[in-house]
């Protein structure tokens, strides 16, 4: 998709309003186009400050029709969480910077979806196919700029498949794929603090992801795996070393 | 969209500085022209969906996207917001 088509798709990108394929290729644009992200970034910055206004009077017209809509208010962030999350400073040039790990949560954590289904759709989940963790954890070496772990999860039910490149925000991330009878578990491995707050679960789309840092790592899991399970799996490799 | 956690808290001074900027951002929104307004306070405030506002308002669906994003847009001049720049790393 190109950035044209992103840009035009984008408010709607962020009100959640597209198809599942147009959300995908929008989501996929985002992976590698900065400009493109920054702009989502602007959106996203923009809804958290206009949502975290404590009252507003909607246009005389339009207030029976709200005071007469049936289904109560939804998909309004409370705004305790808010205003515990957002930190606004006013820059040089008088314009609002808004600094909140939100919004970066919840792009990555989209995003990691997104890589996640396009894996699966395009039936492109690994590059090295073995359920060795010896013959997958070396295929790294010499295409990415850091030693992925890769735990063998066998013997608790998480047989590996294999690992891949990928990439995050325009960054290259191992991708060490796992699976769970027939769910598949994808283990995204990068370098850096992506600022998102670590430990935090999510749950996009009925997808559930968890994100944890350790070390200088950055590990993100997801999985359409029920989350009980997928809390297992994250248990079992952080305490094998990932 | 994700479920978001956060553990930031904010101390005494960023509580007037958010203060401040909440006004700063009611006077954008109430800048706007009524029907870029009333999209906006539809689907930001009280949470609707394209449909809903379409529906409410008696317009196309296509109509509610192209005025959100223009009442965006303009919100993002109005507000000089800035996106970062730095590295998402």
């Amino acid at each position: 998709m190109s950035c044209h088509d992103t840009l035009r798709l984008i408010d709607a990108y962020v009100d959640d309003e597209l198809s599942a394929e147009e959300a995908a290729a929008v989501g996929e644009h985002l992976t590698v186009c900065r400009h493109c992200l920054r702009q989502l970034w602007g959106r996203e910055d923009l809804r958290v400050l206009v949502r975290a206004l404590p009252y507003f009077s909607a246009p005389p017209r339009l207030r029976a029709a709200i005071i007469d809509r049936r289904q109560p208010r939804r998909r309004v962030a409370p705004l305790a969480a808010i205003a515990a999350a957002v930190v606004l400073a006013v820059g040089a040039d008088g314009g609002i910077r808004l600094w909140s790990r939100l919004h970066n949560a919840s792009v990555v954590a989209e995003q990691v979806m997104t890589r996640h289904v396009n894996a699966l759709v395009t039936q492109h989940l690994v590059d090295v196919r073995s359920t060795d963790q010896h013959a997958v954890k070396p295929w790294f070496q010499g295409k990415l700029d850091f030693a992925p772990p890769v735990p063998n999860l066998a013997d608790a039910g998480f047989p590996l498949l294999g690992g891949r490149v990928d990439a995050l925000a325009g960054q290259p991330v191992a991708a060490v794929v796992y699976e769970r009878r027939l769910h598949v578990i994808t283990a995204f491995v990068s370098v850096g603090d992506d600022d998102v707050p670590t430990e935090s679960t999510y749950n996009v789309r009925g997808f559930h992801e968890q994100h944890w840092a350790p070390r200088d790592l950055s590990v993100w899991i997801v999985s359409d795996l029920n989350a009980e399970e997928l809390n297992e799996f994250a248990q079992l490799l952080r305490a094998r070393g990932m | 969209m994700a479920e978001r956690r956060a553990d930031d808290q904010l101390g005494p001074e960023e509580l007037v500085i958010q203060r401040e900027q909440i006004e700063r951002v009611r006077r954008a929104v109430e800048q706007l022209p009524v029907d870029f307004r009333e999209v906006i306070v539809l689907r930001e405030l009280e949470g609707c969906s394209y449909k809903e506002i379409a529906t409410m308002v008696g317009i196309p669906i296509g109509t509610v996207m192209s005025r959100l994003a223009r009442a965006r847009e303009q919100l993002v001049t109005l507000l000089h917001v800035a996106a970062p720049t730095g590295d998402t790393q």
